[in-house]
């Protein structure tokens, strides 16, 4: 297809859309009398369904699979203006010869503007959810992408091959692709980040397994040529392309070799000028542990780069080397400029919802929460902006609760590992007005681990013991031989005193925990059981937690999608239920025991230990086999069946809004319910 | 002489030493670190949290030692200027507060100003005309002024000035965040300094006001007022000649307090207002357990208020014959 009939059939599809009185082009641009010229001006709208078939790994790619051809570059004029000047080069020499291609949701965007965010100066990474970008992985996911290697497409790379007997991967790498600084990426930065960076105790944070064969062996990489290399895995490693999705495994030797005593013999004498003690703190300051992008001098591969970081304001500009572009070629992002106002963590949400509402950022803050609906309906017009909900689907529950099991308390013990109390304490939850109070009824019951949408959960699951029946709750703790006292009030221990457990909680961001505790401490009154609920400071609960001091974990059971759980560990279904390092929920003890061998923590029961070496033959799977399915399916039933971690009701919707100046993101559920900034934002851009 | 002096002198680098220890030491008592705090952030955005990376970050801030060298650590680079690094902020702590002392200052000035013009103008008034209306309404609008929560007085007034279009929070409006300072800018900046000024001035005004009624009532008896009075004096120049200035010295003389104050702002109005001054920063350090701010803020702020002390220990001393005769 011709550029011509392109842009006449966007044309076309522009003035449908106008018509069609439904997208914000229709409301800002009502004046139908606009003429075509100035429409070519403005964004054009495409007509294929959003998110779907959208990227391309090479233009040869796109043309093949589209059969249109990719038109000739395109740049911001803002870096015209510096090529003019002299200040950068040619667009051609800045861009990889085959740069990503990706199809942008809704419109070819228009360049400019300055987009405002708020945000919190966080551990150095200024986290907006806009700038962590994701665009910058080795492969990039389909928006549906669970463990299926089918949906990666190869991103920071051209291309890829697996050898026939899987015992390596070739990659082929951009050719004349960038840094920030304009210097190339080529096979020497692979190698630096695997060989000196991953291989390295003191620079290299985080788990390795990923790298290493099931013996934990190194893999090893070797140059092919300049821009081709191969990792031999040192055995086989089915799931690398899974594995290595959100993986960034280069690094910028040309500026953080300077830091390196294998790169520099000053390596020492560099850091030491810039205040730091040795080359390892130089280094590590500088390449940032967890953030690819908080120094601005270390050059990167993401779209925005930041500039300048000041108390109450961070801004970001356009990296001049991008290597993606939209299928108009236009060199990607769209947004010249991010401009986040820095905001003290811990202050009043408020104000940042009244800003938002006078129209002084574009993305809502997020603290907001589905109880902040009305007034965010109510401020729409006159806030020029748009509401945007979404299904939270990567938390099962809104709070799940998990007995601590390896209690020290051996009467509670007896209790807790009674599935009885457990399918008791799940009946006396009235779920209906828990949705009704606090969530304005937008929740349902739900006691799984895991959401619907993970392989291997079955519709029973979710509404299993998730009715309200008093009575039969009742029935199976009378079963137990637990005695009413005097009054018929509570439930009575051996000593005589009424069953009580203290109800610690610390999930305070959630802003619902409090209200749902007392909803549900009236609940257990009904069957006899003594709850206090209590808010402790999270620092203090999570050694309470190690510490194996507390009665129940309380928690929202998010961060459970099965991606996650694939790449990691199934972390809702073995336990502690949780993260073991940050938020264990219920015996971490055992845990400890599994993961040492016996060396440490104390014994778990049979059960638990299957399950849990169920878990890792899960992750050993391919996905899409019939044991990847039946072995995850197995896992999530024995945790239905056993209430080891039991939910209350779904985990609200995800509620964000976003101003009406902000075009081509995702606003709906193609990206289940991600934060703002979670899906690909260079194809964000303003339209004013 | 110089005994007293030298003495004085000692005694306030030791209580300044003993404070940082004290500081440094409670600041770690709750359980766990910042990076449990960390651990738990990540895990609130639903990210991973790995064992290896929590372990690393607390070798690389150093929290795997034992609070003894940690301090004695951040104590000699403290001597050397070095206040330490920012854990939340991964940025030199001696940046992040110099950002914001200026604001603070501003702030807490501009505030203060307010609250002694006013407050000195509302206690001469209801002084004079004593038991009339007026007098009554200053007085409750007082109570109500000393009474209400500040930070519940910045929601109410929040949302009254949002619904008349006005700027709210911060200091300035996102679109002159980052551009350079300009006539429209400090407009701008005008715009946003009365709320907190007046929300922090009001506590105070209520304060400073009922002060000055009450010592310029007992002026207003004296006989030398009387006296002059029936000469003739004109009634306004008699007030502002005599009472008014002697009124006003049990009010300067506790000015100084403010000092420590006007550094630290207020906390938690600076919170609900988002304002970019020290306070907050304080406070979310310490709820963090962000070390080095927190501790190194802490210092700065013991060090103000042991040199003010010093400082008028030797006014007192230049003052008054008994401390230099004992």
């Amino acid at each position: 297809m011709t550029r011509t009939r392109l842009i006449l059939l966007g044309l076309l599809a522009a003035m449908m859309a106008l018509a069609a009185c439904g997208g914000p082009a229709a409301e800002e641009d009502a004046d139908m009398a606009e003429t075509a010229e100035e429409m070519m001006d403005g964004p054009m709208a495409l007509d294929q369904e959003p998110w779907v078939d959208y990227q391309f790994s090479t233009p040869a790619e796109y043309e093949a699979e589209t059969g249109n051809t990719l038109p000739g570059l395109q740049e911001s004029p803002m870096l015209a203006a510096r090529v003019a000047s002299g200040d950068l080069p040619e667009l051609a020499n800045r861009m990889p010869a085959n740069p990503f291609v990706i199809r942008p949701p809704r419109y070819i965007g228009t360049y400019g503007g300055e987009l405002r965010l708020v945000g919190f100066p966080e551990a150095g990474s200024y986290f907006t959810g806009f700038t962590e970008s994701m665009q910058a992985n080795l492969f990039a996911g389909d928006p549906t992408a669970g463990p299926d290697p089918n949906k990666y497409h190869p991103n920071l790379i051209e291309g890829y091959s697996i050898d026939d007997d899987g015992s390596g991967i070739t990659m082929s790498l951009r050719q004349g692709m960038k840094w920030s600084d304009g210097d190339p990426v080529d096979a020497d930065d692979w190698i630096f980040w695997f060989d000196s960076i991953l291989q390295d105790e003191r620079l290299f944070f985080g788990s390795a397994n990923n790298y290493q064969n099931q013996a934990g062996e190194w893999m090893s990489i070797e140059k092919v040529d300049d821009y081709t290399i191969r990792y031999d895995f040192n055995g086989t490693f089915d799931k690398v392309v899974v594995a290595w999705s959100t993986a960034r495994p280069v690094a910028p030797v040309h500026y953080l070799g300077q830091f390196h005593p294998d790169y520099d013999e000053n390596a020492d004498a560099n850091a030491q000028e810039l205040g730091f003690d040795d080359w390892v703190g130089g280094f590590t300051d500088k390449n940032m542990r967890k953030n690819y992008s908080a120094r601005p001098e270390r050059p990167q591969l993401n779209p925005f780069i930041l500039k300048d970081v000041e108390a109450t304001f961070v801004t970001w500009e356009r990296n001049p080397y991008y290597w993606r572009v939209d299928t108009a070629g236009n060199q990607l992002p769209y947004i010249d400029s991010i401009l986040v106002n820095v905001v003290q963590q811990g202050g009043d949400p408020e104000v940042l919802k009244l800003k938002f509402m006078s129209q002084e950022f574009d993305y809502g803050p997020s603290q907001i929460q589905i109880t902040d609906l009305p007034v965010l309906r109510n401020n729409e017009e006159s806030g020029n902006y748009r509401v945007i909900i979404t299904d939270n689907l990567s938390t099962s529950s809104a709070l799940g609760v998990a007995f601590n099991y390896s209690t020290q308390d051996e009467f509670k013990s007896k209790l807790y590992n009674d599935v009885r109390f457990r399918q008791a304490h799940a009946l006396a939850v009235d779920r209906n007005d828990l949705s009704e109070t606090i969530f304005l009824g937008t929740t349902r019951p739900f006691t799984a681990p895991v959401s619907e949408i993970w392989t291997g959960y079955e519709d029973w699951m979710g509404t299993y013991f998730a009715e309200h029946d008093v009575e039969r709750a009742n029935a199976l703790l009378d079963e137990m031989g637990l005695e009413w006292d005097a009054n018929g009030e509570w439930r009575l221990d051996p000593n005589g005193d009424p069953i009580t457990i203290l109800g610690e909680y610390a999930t305070e961001w959630l802003g619902y925990h409090d209200e749902m505790m007392e909803l549900l401490v009236d609940d257990f009154k009904q069957i006899g059981i003594r709850w206090q609920p209590k808010f402790v400071p999270e620092d203090t609960l999570m050694s309470r937690y190690v510490a194996n001091e507390h009665d129940v974990g309380i928690w929202n059971t998010d961060g459970g999608s099965e991606l996650i759980a694939y790449r990691n560990y199934p972390m809702r279904l073995i336990p502690p239920w949780h993260w073991q390092s940050c938020c264990a929920m219920s015996s971490y003890v055992w845990r400890q025991w599994l993961d040492t061998d016996g060396a440490e923590g104390i014994e778990p029961p049979e059960q638990i230990k299957y399950m849990y070496d169920l878990a890792f033959e899960w992750l050993a799977t391919n996905p899409g086999t019939e044991e990847y399915e039946s072995k995850i399916n197995e896992l999530i039933t024995i945790n239905v069946e056993n209430l080891y971690l039991w939910g209350t009701v779904s985990a609200p919707p995800s509620v964000s809004a976003v101003s009406n100046r902000v075009q081509n993101i995702a606003e709906d559920e193609a990206f289940g319910g991600a934060a703002p900034g979670a899906y690909p934002n260079d194809v964000a851009f303003i339209h004013e | 002489m110089w005994a007293y002096l030298t003495r004085r002198f000692l005694y306030m680098v030791l209580l300044i030493l003993v404070t940082s220890m004290v500081s440094f030491v409670i600041i770690q008592l709750p359980a766990g670190d910042y990076i449990t705090t960390l651990a738990v952030r990540y895990a609130a955005t639903g990210q991973v949290v790995e064992q290896e990376v929590l372990d690393a970050l607390r070798i690389q801030f150093g929290l795997d030692q034992p609070v003894y060298i940690q301090y004695f650590k951040w104590f000699t680079n403290v001597l050397q200027g070095d206040l330490g690094w920012s854990f939340q902020q991964v940025r030199p702590v001696s940046e992040l507060v110099a950002e914001r002392i200026g604001v603070t200052a501003l702030i807490s000035v501009c505030s203060l100003t307010f609250a002694y013009v006013v407050g000195i103008l509302i206690g001469v008034v209801s002084a004079v005309f004593q038991y009339s209306v007026l007098d009554y309404v200053f007085t409750i609008v007082g109570f109500l002024g000393l009474a209400s929560p500040n930070f519940l007085l910045a929601l109410i007034l929040m949302v009254i000035i949002f619904n008349a279009g006005g700027a709210v929070g911060g200091l300035y409006s996102t679109e002159y965040l980052n551009a350079p300072w300009s006539w429209a800018k400090f407009l701008d900046l005008l715009k946003h300094i009365p709320l907190p000024m007046i929300i922090v001035g009001t506590a105070g005004t209520a304060g400073v006001a009922r002060v000055m009624r009450a010592t310029l009532l007992d002026e207003l008896q004296k006989q030398y007022v009387v006296t002059a009075r029936s000469k003739g004096v004109a009634e306004i120049r008699l007030l502002f000649k005599y009472p008014i200035r002697v009124a006003l010295n049990p009010i300067t003389s506790t000015i100084g307090w403010e000092l420590p104050a006007i550094v630290s702002g207020t906390v938690i109005t600076d919170m609900v207002l988002q304002l970019p001054t020290v306070g907050p920063m304080l406070f979310s350090a310490l709820v963090a357990e962000d070390m080095f701010i927190a501790s190194s803020l802490l210092l700065f702020l013991t060090s103000l208020t042991v040199i003010g002390t010093f400082v008028s220990d030797m006014l007192l001393f230049s003052l008054d014959p008994r401390i230099r005769v004992n």
